[in-house]
């Protein structure tokens, strides 16, 4: 009989790389709504980026005030109208688009390596006394809503863009945690762990080298579909006045501004709120389409 | 007995959380830059005033002392302290201003759990009919939606727009709250008979309590069509359908309980976290709830209210879960015992 030389099916060299990239950007492109999402994802990214130069009025995103030009509604000049201080709504909310896509990409960026550490070293221990401390301690955080968590720790920090970043992720990280463990601890029976662990190889080799990359699809998807939710619970953030501080334009802020003002100048507050769910919305559009793309279900 | 030590260790587990959660909380609240006791007298107050009321509220004290002395007065009297803000002890501004947001949030729960399973049902009923398709963009706006973007539209729309609807308080001026029973002004003034009263204060829930069900309501929408969807596929049902069972008793008797647990394992949580999202929508419309109390104690570095509050909306959520648990237990036997105890 033939001796099974079977390998775990590891991307190792470039060509196999590329071959995944392109089943899976394939996978992921036979959903019309997922292209949609990806789209506008682009268009996002691509607005806050290069928002000084897309902007009508780029030095509208600051202090800056123009009384002669106040409260003009929507109109060609200002596609978006124009605040009580005479500032373009519509440069603004370009401006703002960074806040928010920094949040994002903040927070999951400090978030994903906190929590798939802390899951992977209790999953790997199950049973053992780190376990119960590190998913203890993640269910204590998890014992209040994201949203509770986040405004006490944000009030209490000074409100910059950063420190609410700082207080979605104490909020945020039980979760990949959580993900990461349930994971880890049923991966840690499958065959090859076990056979790892008969030749001698050292616990970080295992955790990093051969649990860790049988989780990545799941925390990829996980990420992909948390930044509209990240996007949103920041936007709450600032329109309590705990993010970015004016005159710094943040899309929760300027709605909240914006209400005070309702009906008369109903633009300033609208167009900044309808520029949430259509981030939010493209972000979770995109989201589905990579959690489709990575499931493994029907390959 | 195994359900009830599974409901036991999880209360254990629960209890220990809390505790972990009120150290966490206790630190966060006791790293606030600034004396508090300045804060509360203001910059003008004399120094002995200040020292004392330090005194009062053992901040002289080391940190752990401090929360030794917080527990002791909680476990053995309920004792938070006294709120900065209100001058009062906390736990009576919890009393005060709880009926209000559970109110707001029963109302909302209802709204979201009977709406959200009923789009799901008629939409998994009638699948690619237009109802089936407004469920599917309601799913996905709903979900993008933060709720203080849906209320500041709502009130545009139904406040100003097309006025019906109040958009500011619990009840509209020149009518009297009435008599305090549950401290909810509508089931009080049901129960004095008092149907103007009833009308309004209901009037005045109905903008916050739509725009905080959105987004749960049209995730239960979509997890009840999809499971529900599942469900008509199962052999059992062709078999039932075989055998000339009417279409609508398979539809009440079997296939409802069985798809409606996801739905019932997230509606709960979504629940529970109203009283998160009101700490938003409270303050939009100025409704004198518990969550508005929470939000101004933050944003007034309020120490004593802002660990009360978390506190008590901490237990309520933990509580959720574990009720979840057991329900979705007695639902679905599969689970009862698989289900890891955590």
């Amino acid at each position: 009989m033939e001796v099974h030389k079977m390998k775990m099916p590891k991307a190792t060299d470039f060509s196999q790389k590329w071959d995944n990239f392109k089943r899976l950007s394939h996978k992921f492109s036979r959903s019309r709504i997922s292209l949609v999402g990806l789209f506008s994802v682009v268009v996002i990214v691509t607005l806050a980026i290069f928002a000084p130069l897309i902007a009508p009025y780029p030095e509208h995103a600051g202090a800056f005030v123009d009384y002669a030009h106040a409260s003009i509604p929507p109109c060609r000049e200002h596609l978006f109208g124009t605040d009580i201080m005479g500032r373009d709504v519509l440069s603004r909310t370009i401006f703002a688009l960074r806040g928010a896509l920094l949040m994002a990409v903040g927070v999951i960026g400090i978030v994903t390596p906190i929590g798939v550490i802390v899951g992977l070293v209790a999953g790997y221990n199950s049973g053992s006394l780190i376990d119960t401390i590190l998913m203890r301690t993640s269910d204590v955080f998890l014992a209040l809503p994201s949203l509770v968590l986040a405004l006490a720790v944000a009030a209490v920090l000074r409100p910059t863009l950063f420190n609410a970043m700082l207080a979605v992720c104490v909020s945020w990280w039980p979760w990949y945690a959580r993900l990461t463990y349930g994971l880890a601890s049923s991966i840690r029976n499958e065959t090859f762990v076990q056979a790892a662990q008969v030749i001698g190889a050292s616990h970080f080799h295992i955790i990093f080298k051969e649990v860790l990359p049988n989780c990545l699809s799941s925390i990829f998807t996980k990420m992909a579909l948390d930044v509209g939710w990240v996007i949103l619970i920041g936007a709450s953030l600032s329109f309590v006045g705990l993010g970015e501080q004016p005159p710094t334009p943040a899309l929760g802020t300027m709605v909240a501004d914006g209400a005070r003002y309702l009906p008369e100048l109903w633009w300033v507050c609208v167009f900044p709120a309808l520029v949430i769910v259509w981030m939010i919305l493209s972000f979770n559009l995109f989201g589905d389409g990579v959690r489709d793309a990575l499931s493994p279900e029907e390959a | 007995m195994n359900m009830v030590f599974f409901i036991l260790r999880r209360l254990a587990l629960a209890i220990l959380v809390l505790f972990g959660l009120s150290i966490l909380i206790f630190i966060i609240a006791r790293v606030i830059p600034g004396d508090p006791a300045r804060m509360a007298l203001g910059p003008r107050a004399p120094e002995y005033a200040i020292e004392n009321l330090r005194k009062q509220m053992y901040l002289d004290k080391p940190i752990y002392e401090q929360y030794y002395i917080w527990v002791k007065n909680f476990l053995t009297k309920g004792d938070l302290g006294i709120s900065l803000l209100t001058r009062r002890p906390v736990q009576e501004d919890i009393k005060e201003f709880f009926p209000a947001t559970l109110e707001l949030v029963i109302v909302s729960g209802i709204f979201m759990a009977v709406t959200g399973i009923l789009l799901g049902v008629v939409s998994a009923r009638y699948r690619e009919s237009w109802v089936d398709s407004f469920t599917r963009v309601l799913a996905y706006f709903g979900i993008a939606t933060p709720s203080f973007v849906w209320l500041v539209l709502f009130i545009l729309l139904f406040g100003y727009v097309w006025p019906i609807l109040p958009t500011v308080g619990r009840l509209s001026r020149g009518i009297m709250p009435p008599p305090h029973i549950t401290g909810m002004f509508t089931i009080d003034s049901i129960l004095t008979g008092n149907w103007r009263t009833f009308w309004d204060a209901l009037l005045h829930l109905i903008m916050p309590a739509i725009a905080l069900a959105m987004g749960g309501l049209s995730q239960a929408a979509r997890i009840t069509r999809s499971s529900m969807a599942d469900h008509m596929d199962k052999d059992y049902v062709t078999l039932l359908r075989a055998f000339g069972v009417p279409n609508r008793s398979i539809f009440m008797k079997y296939l409802l309980k069985f798809s409606l647990i996801p739905t019932i394992s997230i509606l709960p949580l979504d629940i529970a976290a109203l009283f998160a999202n009101g700490f938003i929508a409270e303050t939009v419309v100025n409704y004198p709830g518990l969550s508005r109390y929470g939000m101004s104690a933050i944003l007034n570095k309020d120490l004593n209210a802002i660990v009360g509050v978390i506190i008590v909306l901490g237990a309520i959520y933990t509580l959720v879960t574990i009720l979840i648990d057991i329900i979705v237990a007695y639902l679905d036997p599969r689970v009862r015992l698989i289900r890891r105890a955590a």
